[in-house]
């Protein structure tokens, strides 16, 4: 039996201090997919927090079948996306216009880029950070989970409950799109001139 | 080769990830393609620019979430000891009405994801909005008792702060539904789809339990 299967009997027979260790050995990866999917650290931290108490509580259900760590990533991706998508709900302005017989829901985005989105476009070192948030979260996950926790394509699919060759084109795609955005903000790593920026626009998957 | 599918032999070949007969294809296409050199060297130095990305854990994260847990198991035990007595005092006051006129809701026969329930504001002036007879997490559990879930939308979310929440296996939250003194009212109806316990222990991130 691996140490960790050990560590996870133990924390279901109740030995809390076992899954303090199970966040010691899992807690990097938690924190730098969280980091990657929300760029900010304070609530990265706080969606590594959410992900630990939830792996605990639904510790139970974990059935050896995957491994822990594809377990885990699964979780914390969830509760990454939960966290985005009710940011843009946030995000949007939501007001009730009435007349006599109807109240109507209206939603209306703010166009306007918040405090955090305008501070990246300042700061030079968040170059590929403020690139990777322009992202879809889809791609953004699926590169993170590729170039910052290094998975292979195949833990990357079972994470992502999809097909390897998806992974691979997705992965493609992602890359090329964060390759767009640099080109179009001019902050690319590379040395382009105005062809290749046309160029990095004709590679569209 | 075209050089939008070596884009995706390119990304292939960074991550090591082609076949023999992919890399060779990709090289004879790259000898004569410099735009494809080019997208190479891009997508390498992202990978590299991604990789450094990496940081460190902040310090007391593992005591904040052990600080977390001890907090909740408290909490835990708390709301065990209301839900019982809450029980005991159960009045159904969830109006749920549905197309055909029919209640299969209650009886608890062949609920399904397509199916809707509409939670309606009570006709009386003091009826509350819903009860819940069992906070009970179990997906074994609630699948022998078939008790029927809806998704909660974002607007009704906004309605249920307040309310207490167990953790579902899959990460979301299930809402117990308050009665009594501390009932809500809702401000407006509700359509909701109908899922058994089984679908929404799965991938929902909010869910309500009907009794």
């Amino acid at each position: 039996m691996s140490d960790e299967k050990i560590l996870i009997e133990r924390v279901l027979t109740g030995e809390l201090d076992a899954f303090a260790d199970l966040i010691e050995r899992n807690q990097k990866m938690v924190y730098n997919l969280c980091l990657r999917m929300v760029t900010n650290q304070a609530d990265a931290e706080d969606l590594a927090q959410e992900a630990f108490l939830k792996a605990w509580k639904g510790l139970r259900f974990y059935k050896f079948e995957s491994s822990f760590s594809t377990w885990l990533y699964r979780l914390t991706s969830n509760v990454c996306i939960d966290f985005l998508r009710r940011q843009k709900r946030r995000s949007a302005m939501s007001f009730s216009v009435s007349d006599e017989d109807n109240a109507l829901e209206l939603q209306i985005a703010d166009p306007e880029p918040g405090p955090e989105e305008q501070a990246i476009q300042r700061d030079d070192q968040n170059t590929i950070a403020g690139a990777m948030e322009q992202l879809d979260e889809e791609y953004r996950l699926i590169l993170t989970l590729r170039t910052v926790e290094e998975l292979s394509y195949e833990q990357i699919a079972h994470i992502l409950d999809v097909k390897v060759g998806t992974v691979k084109s997705r992965l493609a795609r992602a890359r090329n799109k964060l390759r767009k955005i640099l080109l179009e903000t001019g902050n690319s790593f590379e040395n382009i001139s105005s062809n290749d920026k046309e160029r990095g626009q004709k590679y569209d998957l | 080769m075209t050089c939008e599918e070596a884009v995706l032999l390119i990304s292939g070949s960074l991550d090591r990830e082609n076949t023999e007969q992919e890399e060779q294809q990709l090289q004879e296409h790259l000898e004569i393609c410099p735009q494809c050199r080019e997208t190479m060297q891009a997508f390498l130095e992202i990978h590299a620019g991604i990789a450094a990305l990496r940081q460190e854990v902040p310090a007391d994260l593992s005591k904040k979430v052990m600080h977390s847990i001890k907090a909740e198991k408290r909490a835990k035990i708390k709301r065990r000891n209301r839900w019982s007595v809450l029980a005991v005092a159960a009045a159904l006051v969830l109006v749920i009405g549905l197309g055909d006129g029919s209640l299969p809701i209650l009886n608890g026969q062949e609920e399904t994801g397509s199916k809707m329930a509409r939670l309606m504001e009570a006709p009386e002036e003091e009826t509350v909005f819903g009860q819940m007879a069992k906070a009970e997490t179990d997906p074994q559990l609630l699948a022998e008792e078939r008790h029927s879930c809806v998704v909660v939308t974002y607007d009704l979310l906004q309605e249920l702060e307040g309310c207490d929440w167990e953790l579902l296996p899959g990460g979301g939250k299930l809402f117990a539904l308050p009665s009594g003194d501390s009932a809500i009212k809702l401000s407006r109806s509700y359509e909701l789809e109908l899922y058994t316990a089984e679908q929404m222990l799965s991938n929902i991130s909010y869910a309500l339990l009907l009794p």
